[in-house]
């Protein structure tokens, strides 16, 4: 089985990593709403008695999981641009030592 | 606010005690004419137009899904609360043809409808009426505040996912080949699962609230139909020991009567509303226990540092 190899274009990528920063600002700005989505104890009533709890139950496990979204995107976009960052090195370092070792790389 | 895809300013909110609710609850609260609009849609005779068109607008899609054999446990409670609001308004069309059957106001019945009119325009025009009733049975309109910011948080979630989406299509899978771009492929169509699944959850969440305000209102209701009925019932009460005339006899014993079927109607209304929203409830509930777990795992391993 051979390797094809591959093929980036690292500045279009980082850049697309940047906009996924960007969602993850979106998702905190989601997750920083529904934390005022709940009812205050005056709002529920009588009928808090049926549901507020299972509501309260509900809202707070949905809330852990908007919460998550935002560090997720972050580490997503962190790897890229990690990924990004070693293809340059990677290039970099084997030009250097293709050109041998004392010997000033052109291509760094 | 963030400078991505998604603006929240003007997205509904809850207020605080005596504050209007905003126009996601339809709120009328300091606006005369608009209660007094809203209120009128409860008078005799007016009233029949708005329920029956409002019963043949929910009644639609569950009675298609029952011929077709799709229907669901929720089809047929919505159908049975159908069946209740027609017998509901058969039996407000009896008590308006014996209240004005001779031409004369019958004074009870007016009493009961002017109670009901003039109690459905204070709430709707003075907010912090409205909040103290919703302290003793449970604020509508707030809670259906609710039930919409779970939906724009549902709507959000949805148009930041299709831009996670168009961002790998368009923007990362052109510009990159190999193993690593297949590697990122996958975790953010993993995240968009994830999105995809928190989206679902908001929207169970925002129907569990909107049933639960259906209820608020339903007991609210039941409120108010207790006050007017019992002005309604002193004064027939008034006019059974002050007149001689036997008619006015049997109509009193006419109005107790449709009264006992009346409230054993809104009785079977409000469980059914109540078995609604338990089914809400659990439909949420399961949907959490299946995919809470996985979908916060998978998260955390997103969000860990890359070594």
């Amino acid at each position: 089985m051979s390797y094809e190899g591959f093929d980036v274009d690292t500045e279009t990528v980082r850049e697309a990593a940047g906009f996924l920063r960007v969602l993850g600002g979106d998702f905190a700005e989601i997750a920083g709403y529904v934390e005022e989505a709940d009812p205050d104890w005056w709002m529920w009533g009588g009928t808090g008695l049926l549901m507020a709890q299972q509501y309260e139950i509900a809202a707070g496990h949905i809330r852990i999981i908007l919460d998550k979204f935002d560090p997720a995107v972050q580490g997503i976009a962190a790897r890229i641009e990690d990924s990004c960052a070693e293809y340059e090195d990677a290039d970099g370092q084997s030009a250097d030592d293709l050109c041998g070792a004392g010997e000033e790389s052109t291509y760094v | 606010m963030s400078d991505g895809v998604v603006d929240l300013t003007g997205a509904p909110q809850h207020t605080g005690f005596g504050e209007g609710t905003g126009e996601a609850a339809e709120d009328t609260s300091g606006d005369f004419f608009a209660s007094l609009g809203k209120a009128a849609q409860g008078l005799p005779i007016v009233s029949h137009g708005f329920n029956i068109d409002k019963i043949c607008h929910t009644a639609g899609e569950p009675l298609d899904r029952l011929f077709d054999g799709d229907a669901s446990m929720d089809d047929l409670l919505v159908l049975a609360q159908q069946v209740v609001a027609i017998e509901q308004e058969l039996i407000a069309f009896i008590e308006e043809r014996l209240a004005f059957r001779t031409g004369q106001v019958d004074l009870g019945y007016l009493t009961g409808a002017l109670t009901k009119l003039g109690l459905d325009f204070l709430l709707g025009v003075c907010q912090p009426f409205q909040d103290a009733v919703g302290f003793i049975l449970g604020n509508p309109e707030r809670i259906k505040v609710s039930s919409a910011m779970w939906s724009t948080a549902k709507d959000s979630l949805g148009t930041v996912n299709e831009h996670l989406g168009s961002t790998t299509v368009d923007r990362l899978a052109p510009n990159w080949s190999g193993l690593a771009r297949d590697a990122a492929v996958q975790r953010l169509g993993e995240l968009q699962g994830a999105v995809q699944t928190a989206a679902g959850l908001s929207f169970l969440i925002s129907t569990l609230m909107d049933l639960t305000s259906g209820f608020a209102e339903a007991l609210n209701n039941r409120a108010k139909s207790f006050v007017a009925d019992l002005l309604s019932g002193l004064v027939n009460a008034l006019l059974f020991l002050l007149s001689p005339d036997p008619f006015v006899k049997v109509d009193a014993i006419l109005g107790a009567v449709l009264m006992i079927v009346k409230l054993t109607l809104e009785a079977v209304n409000l469980a059914l509303q109540a078995a609604r929203m338990y089914l809400a409830a659990s439909a949420l509930l399961d949907a959490l226990a299946a995919q809470f777990t996985e979908t916060v795992a998978l998260l955390d391993a997103m969000s860990a540092d890359p070594c």
